[in-house]
């Protein structure tokens, strides 16, 4: 657990010196949902189509911010001190957390964003504020385990997209459902329906922490 | 030999099947298209079992660090998407017949799509390694996390409300997976599935042979064949062939 602390605190503090990625990804991601935001000029997109284009911001904005993670410990050849000073599972961990604390970041800034773009009004906040979490936690969860597997490409830059999008795309389309639901609360097949979307994100969450943890350590010391 | 010979006797049975099968009953357009059945259900449900066996053959890799398992892995992921291939191909001109689009969001179309998709981007993984002991470790360990999602997009994905709303398929599978086919169409179904999983299993043990081949000489297999002519094994080019052994000591 002090491992994990220290780590997470590395992380952070670094993030915080240079602000590089947190401006980069919030900056892709206002960009983003400006120019989804063209879609709804002539009238209002429905729900499933407001909340697929909000999933669509978010995923790519995770892909830009997060898989950078141990991208720039290869990048700044940190990665072999890291390697001698702590074992893989806080590593793990602790770039997990700062991934899912900047994902978090991004659709604190986004989603509210998108709403006022898109002229959506949420009528179940509690729908879109779990499962926008749970969406999080989710892209936190993929991109980050994908992250790792393309950190010591020799193209990691530009194949980091290719590996990552894939994988979220059954996030993106669980978090349509969960998104969608929200904004109509009056049909209560499509909020039990929205509800089940938000368990399936949670369980891809867990699901790709906890594999992403047991196949960890074989990528980090390859 | 036994699966040249069954192959053979097999692909009779499905040709002649494919042949006298009687037009579907029920359907609404087109009841002789019907027998497409046979070629896009067995890719389909065959797929994910090539997926199944490229995550366990990666696990065993981790593991062992066998490169005989990474070869198994790898085929299997080939085979896998080729099959994958051919159900999403089959699946559009099925719609078109059916429902005069070729591609309409149907769950079902789309969880074929994104498994070709998840896979597809294993080669590219594959290919952005050049030290094969770690394009073998990274090709494991993406093989097992993207089976993951295998279960997710057959069973829960097609589930979720926000699309099944878009459902067209569902009766076409509640047809096939609930087991309310013709027994007539059944037969000929099974048999054919037989006939592709026999197909697909000849072609995954013969990537196999090719891959290992290729890491004991660690000479593409197109020289050796070329070598093995005696047009072009007289032509006095010598080609460096380098044992195992003496290539685990110069890596070392």
């Amino acid at each position: 657990m002090d491992r994990f602390n220290a780590l997470l605190k590395k992380e952070l503090a670094s993030e915080l010196r240079t602000r590089s990625g947190i401006y980069s990804t919030l900056l892709f991601a206002v960009l983003t949902t400006t120019a989804v935001g063209f879609t709804s000029i002539e009238r209002a997109p429905s729900p499933l189509v407001a909340s697929a284009l909000l999933w669509l911001v978010l995923g790519f904005a995770s892909v830009t911010g997060l898989a950078r993670a141990f991208i720039v410990e290869e990048d700044q050849r940190t990665s072999d001190l890291l390697r001698l000073l702590s074992p893989p599972g806080p590593v793990f961990w602790a770039k997990l957390s700062y991934n899912f604390l900047l994902v978090l970041a991004v659709a604190a800034v986004v989603v509210p964003l998108h709403l006022i773009f898109e002229s959506v009004h949420p009528e179940n906040w509690p729908l879109l504020i779990v499962g926008t979490i749970s969406g999080c936690g989710a892209l936190a969860s993929g991109v980050t385990f994908c992250g790792s597997l393309v950190a010591k490409s020799s193209a990691r830059g530009a194949i980091a997209g290719v590996i990552c999008l894939p994988v979220l795309l059954p996030i993106i389309i669980s978090g349509m459902g969960a998104i969608s639901g929200s904004f109509e609360s009056s049909n209560s097949d499509v909020v039990i329906g929205a509800w089940k979307s938000v368990a399936a994100l949670a369980g891809l969450s867990l699901v790709f922490a906890g594999i992403g943890r047991q196949l960890f350590p074989f990528v980090w010391e390859s | 030999m036994i699966y040249r010979w069954l192959l053979v006797v097999l692909s009779i049975a499905a040709t002649a099947a494919y042949a006298f099968a009687p037009n579907a009953r029920g359907w609404s357009t087109a009841p002789e298209t019907a027998r497409i059945l046979f070629f896009h259900v067995p890719p389909a449900m065959l797929c994910s079992l090539f997926y199944l066996w490229a995550a366990i053959q990666g696990g065993v890799h981790l593991v062992k660090r066998s490169p005989e398992s990474d070869h198994k892995s790898s085929a299997a992921v080939e085979i896998g998407t080729l099959l994958c291939a051919l159900a999403t191909v089959t699946g559009s001109m099925f719609a078109y017949i059916q429902w005069g689009r070729f591609w309409d969001w149907d769950p079902r179309q789309l969880d074929i799509f994104l498994q070709l998709m998840v896979y597809a981007a294993y080669f590219a993984l594959r290919s952005s390694f050049t030290d094969p002991q770690r394009r073998a470790v990274i090709g494991a360990a993406y093989a097992i996390f993207a089976f993951v999602t295998v279960p997710f997009l057959i069973w829960i994905m097609p589930r979720l409300v926000a699309l099944s709303k878009f459902s067209q398929h569902a009766q076409a599978n509640n047809v096939v997976i609930g087991n309310q086919l013709d027994a007539t169409y059944r037969i000929y179904l099974y048999s054919t599935a037989f006939v592709v999983l026999l197909v697909a299993c000849w072609a995954y043990e013969l990537r196999t042979r090719q891959l290992d081949l290729e890491q004991q000489t660690g000479d593409p297999i197109a020289n050796r064949v070329s070598d093995s002519h005696p047009a072009v094994s007289n032509s006095g080019v010598v080609r460096p062939i380098r044992l195992r052994s003496d290539r685990s000591e110069a890596d070392s």
